[in-house]
């Protein structure tokens, strides 16, 4: 609501201001303008299909202007609630997890980084560096977390493997470094304060810029992550928001890939199956989050870019 | 030594503090190192990673017997990186430069959220919205097609138009976004030289062209050099979830890692050839990252990783 009182609030001042626009401006601001829908519009569409009736999509395709609109697909939302509870009930857990385990942990490793008293901190530089260097890939990782680590249909695979990465270990640590004066450390030493309890007590609350904008973009991407659940989760009751839709569209996918051998049971199956605005609005149900947090943290990860961007 | 071992004793809090990390790191970055040695091994479930029988470079020659699909799959993941890279660097730019150049400063700014808003938006959102454009059946472009009295095309059976669809899409995905980082380098510049630039009588074109694209091509530079690092590696949200891993579009579509996620999901559990082109994936990219890195040190220290 507060981004459309700008938008009109903005359009107002244009239309004030429009008499000062050069033709050069003018021009400006509709390419932006034009180019800031393009990239608004799909994401209305999913909102207009998931309220559009199914004759209208099967009459007229996917439309901005469906012929009637109906709330039908949301019934079906709601015989799904189950599993779209579950997948909520998943995909939160990975978010808040995930994202509070890569906060303290990439935290505590980047402020030992930072520490210059810490011999040991260059070899553990080292330790980091090769892994931005040298990677197992997809399948070094795939075969690892099935074969070795037995992570299959275990939830922990969603929030351990690279909770701690080295991009955001140096982004940290150069945050530290530029942010802690040495002193405060010192002084937190000699009031008799260990080191533990200094980077609780200390830094951390002087990290929150960073931690902030570390932890929206590592919610978003837990919160969007799919490749992971599809490859190691094949239990119904693990499978994030994203996983169920891969799901749904894969079996649906299959069967009307098969239409003319089905039997009667999977015809029973596909009739059931959720028509095209029951999945933009399972669809809508699984972006809708993201859309609403995103405009109140856009400071936050911009600073986060801005700080990575002039790590030293 | 002796000194090193006193100074971690003294230090043992620290070293607490980054033993999780320490822990975590080996087991998830530097293990899955030792799993590519499956590409020479014979791997199966039972024996293992380590257990499996060695076979020396066998899984090499399957890239060689299939050097069609080999060619092909070096082929779309290094053209995709270079076409996205070059669009995607002049476009970044370009729209960091139009967000900075507009004098309407409320309506940029808003603008500019928008066109972030792909940025965070899940693969499978992108799939589905490209589905409900392209779809044979209910899709909008062949809607609109026939209502100009134009066939309706197959999209998702025709390669050829996927370079197109791709790079759209990429550049819808993370234009907004990549132009960031560039819009906050450009608003730290010294505006004095712009300024006295104006006075001279130089145009808005003019300042733009030769003071601030000169001022940007080193960051252009090396961001494009830290780049080079990723030139075999590809989304699989893009190339594996987007395209539907379509068989018929894989003549243009299918990247290595596309292929490696097909191989891993298709329920076989050979990976003879998958070990193998990992392996050369992860050496490449290792060879690139030292040499970028090296051009960048002797340019810039300062933007170096080591």
């Amino acid at each position: 609501m507060e981004a459309v009182e700008k938008v009109k609030n903005t359009f107002g001042t244009e239309q004030a201001e429009r008499k000062k626009l050069s033709p050069g401006q003018f021009l400006l601001v509709l390419i932006l303008g034009l180019y800031g829908m393009i990239c608004l519009l799909p994401m209305v569409l999913i909102g207009i299909v998931s309220f559009s009736s199914e004759t209208s999509i099967d009459k007229n395709g996917f439309s901005f202007f469906p012929d009637e609109w109906s709330l039908k697909a949301f019934d079906y939302v709601y015989t799904f609630k189950d599993q779209l509870i579950q997948s909520y009930k998943v995909t939160i857990f990975e978010t808040v997890v995930g994202t509070v385990i890569t906060l303290l942990l990439t935290g505590m490793f980047a402020y030992t980084l930072s520490r210059k008293s810490f011999r040991l901190r260059k070899g553990l530089s080292v330790y980091l560096l090769i892994t931005m260097l040298f990677g197992g890939g997809l399948l070094g990782g795939y075969l690892v977390n099935t074969n070795i680590w037995k992570l299959r249909n275990n939830l922990l695979v969603l929030v351990i493997p690279g909770c701690v990465s080295a991009w955001n270990c140096i982004i940290m640590r150069t945050f530290i470094q530029s942010n802690v004066p040495d002193s405060l450390i010192e002084a937190a030493k000699i009031d008799g304060a260990g080191e533990v309890h200094t980077f609780f007590r200390i830094i951390l609350p002087i990290m929150v810029p960073v931690l902030a904008a570390i932890g929206f973009m590592s919610a978003i991407g837990h919160w969007n992550e799919w490749q992971t659940a599809f490859l190691y989760i094949d239990n119904p009751d693990y499978a994030t928001l994203q996983l169920m839709l891969i799901r749904i569209e894969k079996n649906l996918s299959y069967l009307q890939e098969r239409l003319d051998y089905l039997s009667p049971k999977e015809l029973e199956m596909l009739k059931n199956a959720p028509t095209e605005s029951a999945r933009m609005a399972l669809l809508l149900f699984t972006i809708g989050p993201v859309m609403i947090a995103y405009p109140f943290f856009q400071k936050y990860f911009i600073k986060g870019i801005t700080i990575g961007a002039v790590k030293g | 030594m002796k000194e090193l071992f006193r100074n971690t004793w003294k230090n043992k809090g620290l070293l607490l503090m980054a033993l999780p990390g320490i822990i975590l790191i080996f087991m998830f970055s530097y293990m899955p190192m030792f799993g590519i040695l499956v590409a020479f091994k014979d791997f199966n479930y039972q024996d293992g990673i380590f257990g499996s029988r060695w076979v020396g470079l066998d899984n090499f020659r399957i890239l060689f017997v299939t050097k069609d699909v080999t060619l092909r799959l070096i082929r779309n993941t290094v053209g995709y990186w270079f076409l996205f890279m070059v669009t995607g660097t002049i476009l970044n730019v370009s729209l960091a430069i139009a967000l900075n150049e507009c004098v309407l400063k409320r309506f940029s700014k808003i603008s500019h959220t928008f066109m972030i808003l792909p940025t965070f938006i899940s693969w499978i959102a992108v799939t589905f919205i490209v589905k409900a454009l392209l779809d044979g059946q209910d899709g909008m472009l062949n809607h609109i097609r026939t209502g100009l009295g134009l066939q309706p095309i197959q999209w998702y059976s025709e390669p050829g138009k996927w370079p197109v669809i791709l790079l759209l899409t990429n550049i819808w995905k993370g234009t907004g976004y990549g132009a960031i980082i560039y819009l906050s380098a450009i608003t730290g510049l010294d505006s004095e030289v712009f300024e006295s630039a104006e006075l001279d009588g130089a145009t808005r074109w003019q300042q733009i062209r030769y003071i601030m694209l000169p001022m940007l091509v080193s960051m252009i530079s090396i961001m494009t050099l830290l780049g080079l690092g990723g030139i075999m590696s590809s989304n699989t949200g893009l190339f594996y979830q987007v395209t539907k891993n379509i068989g018929l579009l894989y003549s243009t579509t299918q990247t290595i890692d596309a292929y490696i996620m097909n191989a891993l999901t298709s329920g076989s559990s050979d990976f003879g050839m998958s070990s193998a082109v990992t392996f050369f994936q992860s050496v490449v990219g290792f060879v690139m990252i030292v040499v970028s890195n090296g051009i960048v040190r002797r340019w810039e220290p300062d933007n170096a990783l080591f």
